[in-house]
């Protein structure tokens, strides 16, 4: 007999759990298929848990240095492996799995481990091992993920040559890396590894890294990370890569030629489409297998919803979540009870962090939207001093007419936490005077928000005086 | 003699910001400071200098927290306090470059010199370079506080140390008792704990911090118990005598203990001395504390005082606040017309705690009904990375309407976590705000929306109730 669900999804990552555990909490029926033995996707098991525990251990380590704290000895230890450094990884990964079954065991979601494949729009048949069942669904939710993009002439080997997956399993410190690809997977590595004393080169055939962050933020990291002991080759592409004895050999489109201890290969990711049998349902999809969706979440087959990784960027777990719901609340008309947020702040846990919600100065330059800006360092803030973060920056984007706050972008420790405040600020369209009525503890950073309004108030005195 | 329309006493936080105020609104400010430097108390004895030796504790206790196997560390040997204060005169220089060029920029007239009111518009500054008269519509007074000493105590800055002194101490001693367990006591306490002395905290009441929701402060004992402090609660201390080597202590049950050195932190006593305001007739109350009505008027017109001076909660950031309303309320601005209606508190103990609005303990005796919705950082990935297994955030919540009446935080960041509490209170939101907003994963603001929804499920069981 044929089991029918309200709601298929595929794939239990945090997307896939979300989208399942909103559906389940309005009565539906769900159903949740994972591949894997474990629930929570690459997020959990081979993602961002794991590559933050190993960034901590990083960040505590140039945290010290910058901090001078003289009065404490330290070193790294000899003869690590990565997994040294992750010590608390699988305390981690154990407490969220937990955590993820409790959830889907209180919803009532019926889970089912195999690989899961369309039949038709409504029906899917999941395979495990020997057993076969299938199961329909009015509304089917495809939330795979994505995994590493591995270009055929690239010889990856998880010996030499890395990608994001298999860099964790590194069995030693080497001295040099090469790291290809300044995207958000590329810049994170890159400075993790240089925080812990490898000589990284950054390779990126554009002229910056993390492009979509505002400019004056984004070089800003790149002055930090080249002080911190990054070296970064813009503007010239990797044509070939090759283990050579033990090292690996890089040639460069302009004629550099380069030899490194490893490379890690961060040239993007592919969507984990393959096997669903999609293209036969009639599902469209784009360049590395991205299923297209429009603003809802909606493929082309109007029952059948796409989140997360598996539809391309902004491919953070955070959004991941919050188009799932958008897609649950849209598939089963759920408007009038769950309001969505316009605002979805994005983080980059590079060392220092960035953190950005709403437009950039950039963005407001090619739409031709009208801007001022309000500055704040770390530097002149106390706790920024204590801490001697001489990088950090909160930068307000907001609007002359009104000083509405159009957006917020942040570069410095804890820039991942203090966005939010500025995600609050912009949730309830507000100006940038909320920061002038608010008091913050002394000393802190968030302080800094006070700082960069009263800044933007003054250009925004100038502004009105130009205008008269 | 020179006539302004201000005059500050006092270049502490809540002088600095009143001086400022005034300033940038056109009105002829002098600023009188006693001391060679300017800043006051935040700035050169306690809160940075402070706050700095604090980071060296925070970062030591958070690498055994972290559990981070790769770096080798310990403290070095025969360490001062000085030593773990490598950053404070980085600190602190720059903090006073910054409140200098806030007073150029304001043309702000900086006289260094004792100050004493002849009358209610006259200030006699008495100073090396020759004795002045200034006269002025109005006077703020911001001199600050200073460790308060019982008479009976035999402070020697060797053996038995106040607040200020213990910034000096030579060596780290071994065991230490902290008589006083408010905010500078308790803080004091952890950071020595964390420091891997044996501290006794004594206090005669039956709690720590009694202004704290009580559920936070077993939190915050049991975290600081199992770092090592020990509590003396409900114990009176009778009298203290100096030996050689150490400091006898003897206690209402008649018990004796020995310390090897003894901090005094049973509150502060305005600076009010040599002021001569009991001769204008300026009301005092215990202590010297300045009584003040909520314009920050003293019982003499034109006399207002702001900050340390006027008691409770003698914090940087709401010292400033106080300093700008007295000032609007002097001249009428319609800038500040009132304090802030949220103002959040911070105390800098390890782990950290911070709050904001009323507790569940206030609600309970103003009889206002209230619910609590608790998010754990045990349950959320960054609180799992870091390893703090005592953090929590615990709102607080109107059952009419679901409108925010307070938080409470205690753990890492509590301090800046706090804010996007505070930003939601001054817009009157209710706990749907945070469920509405994205938060970045992995962070610790994500357990807002934990603790929203926990919080929407005693909301439903309370509903519940009410029907039956």
């Amino acid at each position: 007999m044929v089991k029918k669900f309200d709601l298929i999804v595929i794939g239990a990552g945090p997307a896939g759990e979300k989208g399942a555990s909103k559906a389940a909490q309005y009565g539906k029926r769900v159903a949740l298929i994972e591949r894997a033995q474990y629930l929570g996707g690459a997020g959990i098991n081979t993602g961002t848990v794991p590559s933050k525990t190993l960034r901590e251990s990083a960040l505590y380590f140039s945290g010290l240095q910058q901090r001078g704290l003289y009065g404490i000895d330290y070193s790294l230890k000899e003869n690590l492996t990565v997994k040294d450094f992750m010590y608390r990884e699988r305390i981690v990964v154990g407490k969220e799995r937990s955590m993820l079954e409790q959830s889907v065991r209180r919803e009532n979601i019926s889970v089912f481990h195999g690989e899961a494949s369309l039949r038709d729009q409504y029906t899917v048949h999941v395979k495990s091992g020997d057993t076969q069942i299938e199961i329909t669904g009015d509304i089917l939710l495809i939330a795979t993920g994505s995994s590493p993009h591995h270009p055929p002439e690239i010889p990856f080997d998880g010996q030499l040559i890395f990608d994001s997956d298999t860099i964790l399993n590194m069995n030693r410190i080497p001295k040099t890396m090469a790291v290809i690809g300044g995207g958000v997977i590329g810049a994170e590595y890159a400075s993790i590894f240089t925080a812990l004393g490898i000589h990284v080169t950054l390779i990126e055939p554009r002229g910056r890294i993390v492009s979509f962050v505002d400019s004056e933020i984004g070089d800003r990291l790149t002055d930090q990370l080249r002080k911190l002991g990054l070296e970064f080759i813009f503007n010239d592409r990797m044509t070939e890569i090759k283990p050579q004895g033990n090292h690996v050999h890089v040639v460069l489109e302009k004629g550099k030629e380069r030899e490194f201890d490893v490379a890690l290969v961060a040239a993007g990711r592919q969507s984990n489409v393959q096997g669903l049998g999609l293209e036969q349902v009639g599902v469209k999809l784009g360049e590395r297998g991205l299923i297209l969706v429009n603003e809802n979440y909606q493929t082309n087959i109007p029952n059948i919803y796409a989140v997360g990784d598996v539809i391309g960027f902004p491919a953070l777990a955070s959004t991941s979540m919050e188009q799932a719901r958008a897609a649950v609340v849209q598939a089963f008309d759920l408007k009038y009870k769950e309001k969505l947020a316009p605002f979805v702040p994005l983080a980059v846990y590079s060392i220092p962090e960035i953190s950005t919600i709403g437009l950039t100065e950039d963005d407001c330059k090619a739409k031709n939207i009208p801007y001022l800006i309000g500055r704040a360092y770390y530097e002149d803030n106390a706790r920024g001093q204590i801490i001697g973060d001489m990088s950090g920056m909160i930068k307000l984007v907001f609007s002359p007419m009104d000083k509405k706050l159009l957006g917020a972008h942040i570069i410095g420790e804890q820039a991942s936490e203090l966005i939010h405040i500025a995600s609050h600020v912009m949730l309830k369209g507000d100006p940038i005077d909320a920061f002038i009525d608010a008091v913050y503890n002394y000393p802190t950073l968030s302080d800094s928000y006070q700082y960069a309004a009263y800044d933007g108030l003054v250009n925004h005195d100038r502004w009105l005086e130009m205008n008269k | 003699m020179e006539h302004y329309d201000l005059i500050v006493i006092g270049s502490g936080p809540a002088g600095e910001k009143g001086a400022a105020q005034a300033a940038y609104f056109n009105k002829r400010v002098a600023l009188i400071e006693r001391n060679p430097e300017i800043g006051g108390a935040g700035i050169n004895t306690g809160t940075v200098p402070s706050k700095t030796l604090r980071e060296a504790a925070l970062y030591y206790s958070g690498l055994l927290q972290r559990g981070l196997y790769g770096i080798d560390y310990s403290l070095k040997e025969n360490l001062s306090v000085k030593d773990f204060m490598h950053r404070e005169q980085l600190v602190v220089m720059n903090e006073h470059a910054i409140i200098w060029g806030n007073l150029r920029r304001h043309n702000i007239t900086l006289i260094h010199g004792d100050a004493s009111l002849k009358d209610a518009h006259t200030v006699k500054v008495i100073s090396p370079d020759g004795d002045m008269e200034i006269s002025g519509d109005y006077i703020l007074i911001a001199t600050g506080s200073s460790p308060w000493h019982p008479p009976e105590i035999p402070f020697d800055g060797n053996l038995v140390y106040d607040s200020d002194s213990i910034l000096q101490m030579k060596h780290i001693p071994k065991t230490m008792a902290v008589i006083g367990g408010g905010v500078i006591g308790t803080e004091y306490a952890s950071i020595f704990t964390a420091l891997g002395i044996r501290v006794t905290l004594i206090d005669p009441k039956e709690s720590i911090l009694p202004f704290v929701d009580k559920e936070i402060i077993q939190r915050l004992m049991d975290q600081l118990k199992s770092l090592g402090l020990e509590f003396m609660l409900g114990h009176k201390v009778t009298a203290i005598q100096p030996q050689d080597n150490c400091v006898r202590l003897s206690l209402d049950q008649q018990a004796t203990k020995e310390f090897d050195i003894i901090l005094i932190a049973m509150g502060r006593q305005s600076n009010v001395q040599g002021l001569c305001l009991e001769q204008l007739g300026v009301q005092l109350g215990n202590r010297g504390v300045i009584v003040v009505n909520d314009k920050y008027q003293t019982s003499i017109p034109n006399i207002y005082a702001a900050g340390d001076v006027i008691g409770f909660p003698a914090l940087a950031s709401t010292s400033m606040e106080q300093a700008r309303v007295a000032v609007s309320h002097a001249f009428n601005f319609t800038y500040k017309e009132e304090m802030s209606p949220v103002v959040p508190l911070a105390v800098y103990a390890i782990p950290e705690i911070s709050m904001v609005g009323m507790t569940a303990e206030e609600c309970a005796a103003k009889q206002i009904p209230y619910l609590a919705g608790r998010g754990f950082y045990s349950n959320n990935p960054r609180g799992q990375i870091i390893g703090d297994m005592s953090g929590m955030i615990k709102l607080i919540f109107s059952p009419a309407n679901k409108k925010l009446l307070g938080a409470h935080i205690i753990g890492e960041q509590a301090s800046e976590l706090i804010h996007v509490a505070a930003h939601v209170m001054l817009v009157e939101g209710t706990i749907d705000t945070f469920i509405r907003a994205v938060y970045n994963y992995p962070t610790l603001s994500d357990l807002y929306k934990y603790a929203a929804y926990d919080g929407l499920g005693n909301w439903d069981k309370w509903k519940k109730e009410q029907g039956a």
